[in-house]
């Protein structure tokens, strides 16, 4: 393990851990842990992934889902050539994606509950948690609104936002697996405990995306 | 490796040979596959070109391999239909942040260019871990009292497991962890995962869990125990 000058991000970490061997190891988790122990539940809960991977069969194909879908490849396509459009065409400016993530981060307990007063869903705090995490088609004037509140580029929010997906259950062992966790827009209103009212008026903000 | 002269190769072969070569499939045996590595660098060089015919071919012959490997991975790691419900959407989630790595990041891309395969499980274990990271959140934003791992840590009096490896341990173990894999981050605490898979998955001992950990042996046998517990509940039928 080299001695930093700096203090190693976690990637940084993580990738030193990863390129130096091919399967994680005692010794080298250990010694992982005691070089860097700020980071030890993160290279540990890595090491254990990584095990599990290592460790798991290979799938066994179903001729049904193992083709690649000519309309996957084209979306991909479509994501790599905006994204080359994004890092290629703008100028050389600092982005602020990390401070805008530092501000999606940030939205926890009254700050969530203020944010979601400003976009416009009243008491329906869980509704903007889910646009957080689990919504993956998040209406656009949403992201625009939530972009002005937290005083961030909607490009950069939009980043935040991605990859649209959470898990489906719940993580603890106390209770039943809980609802999925990729959802639409529409789900998640619909499985809100609000007036029909309500939900036809959430429902709305989706109204501007098909044009 | 992929060498300078079989770029240079690739390199001139026009749009419509290298779609030609760019659809050959067979890896193992076929000696005009073009390796991931090699497509990956043709992609960034037409970047620097910016010679977008030549990029939108090479990425599109890149986003059908992602795709697969995504899709492999995926079930592979069991997170379909655990953690997505859907192979395709989630084959399309890491390929997703798999490019971004791929574009953002020189020092990935640097990596890709090398060994393209390394590069992408770094990234997609990454991607993993992050879902996790993102459903606990989001679990722990609606519960208020989910402290189960307090619940494991205070039971001190508990024997400790002894730990025993003979070779047909170990192979049951492996075994075991193979046929409850797929439940197990839906059923176990992220230490009870850690633990078991550690454990079980790769035949650590328990010492060595704990010292990675930064907790006691006696912890890490609480681990151990309640996961063996939620597992023998959740399997025995």
């Amino acid at each position: 393990m080299t001695t930093p000058n700096r203090r190693l991000s976690l990637d940084e970490v993580l990738d030193e851990f990863f390129y130096s061997a091919d399967k994680p190891t005692p010794a080298q988790v250990i010694r992982a842990c005691e070089g860097h122990p700020e980071y030890r539940a993160d290279i540990v809960e890595f090491a254990a992934l990584w095990t599990a991977y290592e460790a798991s069969s290979e799938p066994a194909e179903d001729a049904s889902t193992s083709a690649t879908h000519a309309e996957d490849v084209s979306f991909l396509q479509s994501f790599v050539l905006n994204r080359l459009h994004e890092l290629d065409g703008k100028p050389a400016s600092t982005s602020d994606l990390e401070s805008t993530k530092r501000a999606v981060a940030a939205l926890k307990g009254a700050k969530l509950a203020r944010a979601a007063a400003f976009v416009g869903f009243g008491s329906n705090v869980l509704l903007l948690a889910k646009v957080l995490t689990t919504i993956t088609n998040v209406p656009a004037r949403i992201v625009k609104d939530l972009a002005e509140h937290l005083q961030v580029l909607q490009a950069d929010l939009q980043q935040c936002l991605r990859p649209r997906v959470a898990g489906a259950r719940s993580y603890s062992a106390a209770r039943a697996p809980n609802a999925p966790g990729s959802e639409t827009w529409e789900s998640a209103v619909r499985a809100l405990p609000v007036s029909e009212d309500e939900k036809k008026r959430l429902l709305a903000f989706q109204d501007g995306d098909a044009s | 490796m992929h060498t300078s002269e079989a770029d240079a190769a690739v390199a001139a072969l026009d749009d419509h040979a290298l779609r030609a070569r760019l659809t050959r499939k067979d890896w193992r045996n076929d000696p005009l596959f073009i390796p991931d590595e090699q497509v990956f660098s043709q992609f960034r060089l037409a970047r620097a070109k910016d010679d977008k015919a030549r990029l939108g071919l090479l990425a599109e012959a890149l986003n059908e391999r992602l795709l697969e490997h995504s899709r492999k991975f995926a079930l592979k790691m069991r997170m379909v239909p655990g953690l997505i419900d859907d192979p395709r959407r989630a084959a399309l989630e890491i390929a997703s942040c798999i490019w971004e790595h791929l574009l953002a990041r020189a020092s990935d891309a640097a990596h890709a260019e090398k060994a393209f395969g390394q590069f992408f499980k770094r990234r997609a274990l990454d991607f993993f871990k992050a879902l996790l990271a993102k459903k606990r959140k989001l679990q722990s934003s609606l519960d208020t009292d989910d402290d189960e791992d307090d619940e494991v840590l205070v039971t001190d009096h508990l024997d400790e497991l002894k730990d025993f490896n003979t070779p047909d341990l170990l192979a049951a173990r492996q075994q075991e962890f193979g046929r409850v894999n797929s439940r197990l981050l839906e059923i176990l605490t992220q230490k009870e995962y850690i633990t078991f898979t550690l454990l079980n998955g790769d035949n650590w001992q328990v010492q060595e869990v704990a010292a990675a950990l930064g907790v006691t042996v006696k912890s890490v046998n609480n681990y151990k125990r309640s996961a063996l517990a939620k597992i023998d509940k959740e399997f025995k039928q």
